[in-house]
């Protein structure tokens, strides 16, 4: 980059070159300048060659147009000058008053034109007094450093502009057949000629021209860019070498930037005028090629408002109806406008938003193709920008302090934009361009603190040697926009989440002071002074609503989250291939999966899985995928979302998520996995006032690789998200496992699912009982807590009722306590119950598929006392327990939740281990309790008589199988303390011995613990089946016992 | 299927209790005892017995008890329900832990708050930032409602 030392030097070595021309004699001046014509003269013709701006070749038609008008101005002005004889010169000094305003008749001096004392003196001297295109260097230089410009003209350069025009205007008139055409055509070029080249001077040599003010210029030029623009194309053109139109460009640029900046973004007039001619600035080549060095590209400190405000595209890139002021503006009285006036507002957003977003892709694309080095910078740039900004993806990000919605969402398009063409659906033919080592090779991207998809970041360093490599264009866009999407766009989600609640806070505060329910303890000073602060409130609500409403109509906006969507479809195309182990996707299809695993087990244990990780997928960013999903996630949220109604890509979408979830080795990140579920969730929920299937469910009904493993990796997940390793992974997993719920409820319909699930039942036994194990689990588990709450609630209403008569328990807190309390309960009990209704149903589905499934030692008796509790809950002495106020309020429909018991009951009833086990359950087991339950059922349920008969039928059975093993139990007698199982105290029947502490256990008990445990109890040492060695001699021992026992018996 | 486990329990307690806590069945049902803890002597919760519920879910002990405060008591990892914030009682439960164990585990928790996973941030804010302020808090709180 030119210093601004050097560029100073210049300007003052031209300025005392000038100073010294004055002194000396006019002649040499003249001569010097008769130099430099000759000079621009042979310019000229060169540049005629070249291709010329269009006003110097006038279309003949409009010429002829012209022409009336010119010739009627023309003889205004043509006054028979006495002196000249010759018609040349007679000519030339009646195109003196009309192009230069001038005259070198005494008589003239005055009113508008101004009069030339050299020119008139020379012309003198001249024996003929004849004027030649020689002469016009020195009209200009009379006029512009001596007589100065004619009062008419505002500036110095809108006079050198009238010039330049009416030179043209004339040319244009001039039939080719005219007396002395060549010579009238050469003068008339000549004053075009200078009068670019004086209008280029006027900016380089500021003080040679009296009058001279660059800010009037670049005032001139911008508002009256239509018009003059060509001009001032010519004379960017005319700068003869870099460092010369750098200087020009350090000039209108800095001028520019600052007028957007300080324009008022209400209007959108005030600014797309800037906008295009930016546009049209840097769409001349020479221009974009030296753009990075124009001073003011990079900011003065590398901070995020920084690039925002104080640099030249930060003004121009931020312009968003994202940005607070220009939201309010659009949303002005939001709070009480109609749902139609606000609609209409969307659509006045979209479309001004549009030609925004045109013009800076322009403006961007210009710049990225004029130089590899303006490229290059503006890459920089992009990237510096986006590292500054990771917090805007935390939870707790200060926005004020990182750059704004607008400018991140503006280059996250403009990004977008410029990836597109080399990410073409369906074919993706440039993908291959894309470097697959791009994290190895380029650091432009901060990824150094990123995780990773299945590597730690210790790993990914022994890996990465620090040694940069060259990477192409097309591979720097392609990751820039990843992250943008991820950091960028990302933060507006949080944004968005964040506005919801606090427009939610803010409303109930202004509820509160404007209905007088002011928190009580305030002295009326205070309360007045909370009355006052409620227009300031108002505002605030007003703004929050409306950069609300702004990110709504922006999500709303179709095409462009179509686009948006294309990209998306691009980078999971990249991805699948950079996946595939022959990188031949998308020409040949990817099967999966691609590592196949050899026992069940190996999908627990991570650190085996790593080691099947393709690299270098195993060392990307988790960005990569993170910014792709929360975008997909949050777009389902609004009316533009690019997933619907667009089949084909939402179907290589689908696939990817399969993928990602079929594939355990892919990705480790559960929360990642959990939010593809979720994904697949949406897309699942049918649309209910449509009576519509979710808008994937067709994808997942048609697309062969979705049928054959979405099944499988749902069942998968289930299991996975147990242990996410956050501190909430307790509650983390019911979400997950609800979203898993509601999809296999919808793909239920579907009979090849409920094949496949019968298949893992029968030939994949391991894989199955391991999601068998987590379901029972869950339900336990939540119908306990739901149970526990309502439990709970129901206390608390008794005494709240209790107390409006008689003085109550004090020992359960204040009556605000209480109510607090009931707050949270019902909140809680309205989360586990749908968590429960949800599981329950899956429960059902599955029992009636493949009750056989269900019948294996480890879980048999845990699903029976299940089963057995809560039907005691249910119907037994403590249900009144039970009975809370507005059920429905928690969804809470006793009448369901014992019709779906009875179901299941009924779907396992056939099988036989299922009766033992109901039957051994010494904790809930009763008979009366079927009884009532098919007393209820008869008479307040629609459940079949059938179904209701089998219910009953299984239970007797059950009773007389209980009364069977209790004899037998008692005839057993005292057992020895070492034949007891050390954990359920019960007798053993297969003792093993597990390896790490040496205890004794029941095959039973060490198989059921490590169905969701996989350590040993005693001291927690990973632990599997395969480790636990067989205890003969203990089990010879007990046996004998039993033996015995029977024989004693007998 | 956990009933003689729970008697095996039971009948341990009684023969060997520990020595700051006792529990036992509340009337005849097994599965839900009632279970009380001395405030440790080096506490802010000395002097005060606090009474816990205790509820054997129907898959254990291969599942944690479900184990609650009754007693209103101030602290960063118990909060207004009673719920008691422990990782034993979570995802750290194994089947070889009994209540006596439990409750000695929860003993300590009264001794040494852990405000870095509190249930009541609010609590755990007051802990680090204001030692002494908790302790009168926790020891009024300990006069008013468990002594």
């Amino acid at each position: 980059m030119a210093s601004q030392d050097e560029i100073r030097a210049k300007r003052l070595a031209k300025l005392q070159q000038h100073e010294a021309q004055q002194a000396q004699k006019k002649q040499q001046t003249e001569q010097e300048l008769a130099q430099q014509l000759q000079q621009a003269q042979q310019e000229l013709k060169v540049e005629q060659g070249k291709a010329q701006p269009k006003e110097h070749v006038p279309p003949v038609v409009s010429a002829e147009k012209e022409l009336p008008v010119v010739e009627q101005e023309l003889s205004d002005h043509t006054i028979a000058d006495t002196t000249a004889t010759d018609p040349f010169t007679e000519w030339v000094l009646t195109q003196l008053e009309f192009i230069f305003q001038a005259t070198i008749d005494p008589e003239k001096n005055k009113g508008d034109l101004v009069f030339l004392y050299n020119l008139a003196y020379e012309l003198q001297q001249r024996p003929h007094g004849q004027i030649t295109p020689d002469d016009i260097e020195s009209i200009f230089m009379e006029i512009l450093t001596e007589v100065g410009i004619p009062a008419k003209s505002k500036s110095l350069m809108e006079y050198l502009y009238l010039t330049y025009h009416n030179a043209f205007r004339i040319k244009r008139t001039i039939p080719l057949k005219a007396h002395l055409y060549q010579e009238k055509v050469q003068f008339l070029n000549q004053v075009i000629k200078f009068s670019v080249s004086y209008g280029g001077i006027s900016f380089h040599v500021v003080d040679l021209f009296i009058n001279n003010d660059v800010s009037k210029s670049l005032e001139f030029f911008v508002t009256r860019f239509n018009d003059v623009s060509s001009f001032l194309f010519d004379i960017i053109n005319n700068e003869e070498d870099e460092a010369s139109l750098l200087e020009l460009a350090n000039l209108i640029f800095p001028y520019l930037s600052f007028k957007i900046s300080t324009a008022n973004l209400g209007h959108s007039s005030n600014f797309i005028h800037l906008l295009s001619v930016y546009e049209a600035l840097v769409s001349i080549k020479p221009v974009a090629a030296i753009f990075s060095q124009v001073n003011g590209f990079q900011p003065p400190k590398q901070e995020c408002l920084d690039y925002e405000h104080k640099t030249l595209l930060g003004p121009l890139l931020r312009i968003s109806p994202l940005l607070e002021d220009m939201a309010v503006n659009y949303f002005q009285g939001v709070s009480t406008q109609t749902p139609m006036q606000i609609h209409n507002t969307y659509s006045s957003i979209q479309n001004e938003y549009n030609v925004i977003i045109s013009h800076l892709f322009t403006i961007v694309d210009k710049l990225v193709r004029g130089s590899v080095k303006t490229r290059t910078d503006l890459v920089e740039w992009f990237a510096d920008l986006i590292n500054l900004n990771h917090l805007r993806r935390g939870s707790h990000a200060d926005f004020k302090k990182l750059s704004s919605d607008g400018i991140m969402y503006n280059i996250s398009i403009i990004l977008i934009k410029l990836s597109l063409p080399f990410l073409n659906y369906p074919l993706f033919g440039k993908i291959d361009k894309i470097d697959v080592d791009y994290f190895r090779k380029n650091r432009l991207l901060d990824v150094d603190e990123e995780s990773r998809v299945n590597s730690t970041i210790e790993e990914v360093e022994e890996q990465y040697s620090h040694e940069e490599q060259d990477t192409n264009f097309i591979s720097d866009c392609f990751n820039l926009t990843l992250a943008y999407l991820h950091y960028g766009i990302g933060g507006i989600f949080i944004k968005y989440d964040r506005l919801k609640q606090q427009i939610k806070q803010v409303q109930s505060r202004i509820d509160q002071i404007e209905s007088g329910q002011t928190p009580p303890g305030l002295n009326p000073m205070m309360i007045s002074f909370l009355r006052q602060e409620l227009p300031k409130l108002k505002k605030t609500i007003e703004a929050f609503k409306s950069v609300k409403h702004s990110i709504q109509a922006i999500f709303d906006f179709r095409n462009l989250q179509l686009e948006i969507f294309d990209f998306i479809i691009g980078a999971t195309t990249f991805i699948i291939r950079l996946i595939d182990p022959s990188h031949s996707y998308p020409q040949s299809k990817l099967s999966i999966p691609i590592f196949k695993i050899s026992k069940v087990s190996e999908l627990d244990d991570h650190d085996y899985l790593k080691t099947k990780t393709p690299i270098p997928w195993k060392y990307y960013p988790e960005f990569i995928v993170e910014g792709i999903v929360n975008y997909c996630k949050f777009s389902t949220n609004f009316m533009g979302c690019p997933l619907v109604d667009n089949q084909d890509k939402l179907t290589c979408f689908c696939e990817f998520i399969i993928i990602l979830l079929r594939c355990p080795e892919l990705v480790g990140n559960p929360h990642l996995k959990s939010n593809l579920v979720e994904i697949l969730f949406v897309g699942s929920l049918p649309i209910e006032n449509a009576n519509r299937d979710g808008f994937m469910i067709s994808v997942f009904n048609n697309n062969k690789l979705i049928i054959d493993n979405i099944l499988y990796s749902l069942l998968d997940f289930y299991v996975m998200v147990e242990k996410t390793g956050a501190s909430s992974q307790f509650y983390d997993k019911f979400n997950s496992r609800y979203y898993i719920s509601v999809i296999l409820e919808q793909l239920w319909k579907n009979p090849s699912y409920r094949f496949q699930l019968k298949d893992y039942s029968r030939n994949n036994v391991d894989f199955f009982i391991r999601f068998i194990a987590r379901m029972l689990n869950d339900t336990t588990y939540l119908l306990d807590e739901t149970f526990n709450v309502l439990n709970e609630i129901h206390n608390v209403q008794q005494e709240l009722k209790k107390r409006l008569t008689s003085p109550g328990d004090e020992s359960m807190g204040t009556d605000e306590e209480l109510e607090g309390n009931l707050d949270s309960l019902e909140s809680r009990a309205k989360s586990y119950m749908s968590l429960s209704n949800k599981t329950m149903e899956l429960f059902k589905l599955f029992t009636k598929e493949v009750p056989q499934g269900f019948m294996l030692a480890e879980i048999i008796d845990r699903l029976a006392s299940m089963l057995n509790y809560n039907l005691s809950i249910m119907v037994g002495p403590k249900c009144s327990n039970l009975k809370v106020e507005n059920p429905e309020k928690y969804n809470f429909e006793p009448k369901k939740i014992l019709t779906l018991l009875c179901e299941i009951y009924v779907n396992l009833s056939s099988q036989k281990e299922f009766v033992a086990s109901v039957a051994r359950d010494e904790r809930s087991f009763n008979l009366a309790y079927f009884e009532k339950a098919e007393n209820i059922l008869t008479t307040k349920t629609y459940v079949e008589p059938k179904t209701i008969n089998a219910l009953v039928t299984f239970a007797r059975a059950a009773e007389d199988q209980r009364k069977l093993e209790e004899m037998e139990e008692m005839e057993m007698g005292e057992i020895p303390d070492e034949f007891l199982d050390p954990l359920m105290f019960t007798l053993m029947k297969d003792p093993v011995i597990l390896p790490g502490s040496r205890v004794s256990i029941d095959r039973s008990t060490i198989k059921a613990h490590l169905l969701s445990d996989s350590t040993d109890p005693f001291n927690r040492m990973p632990l599997t089946l395969d480790d636990v060695i067989d205890n003969v001699e203990l089990k010879q021992q007990i046996d004998e016992f039993r033996q015995k026992a029977r024989q004693n018996r007998q | 299927m956990s009933l003689k486990r729970i008697n095996k329990e039971l009948s341990d307690l009684g023969r060997d209790p520990p020595s700051s806590c006792s529990a036992g069945p509340v009337g005849d049902d097994l599965y839900h005892w009632q279970a009380s803890i001395m405030g440790p002597p080096d506490s802010p919760y000395a002097g005060g017995v606090f009474f816990l519920s205790i509820h054997f879910p129907t898959d254990y002990p291969f599942k944690p008890p479900k184990i609650a405060f009754t007693t209103k008591i101030y602290h960063p990892n118990i909060n207004g329900n009673g719920n008691i914030c422990l990782d034993i009682l979570k995802d750290q439960w194994s089947p070889a832990l009994t209540i006596s164990k439990v409750l000695l585990s929860i003993c300590s928790l009264l001794t040494d708050a852990n405000p870095d996973d509190p249930l009541v941030p609010e609590i755990a804010h007051i802990y680090k930032q204001d030692r002494k302020k908790y302790e009168a808090t926790a020891k009024e709180w300990t006069k008013k409602y468990a002594v």
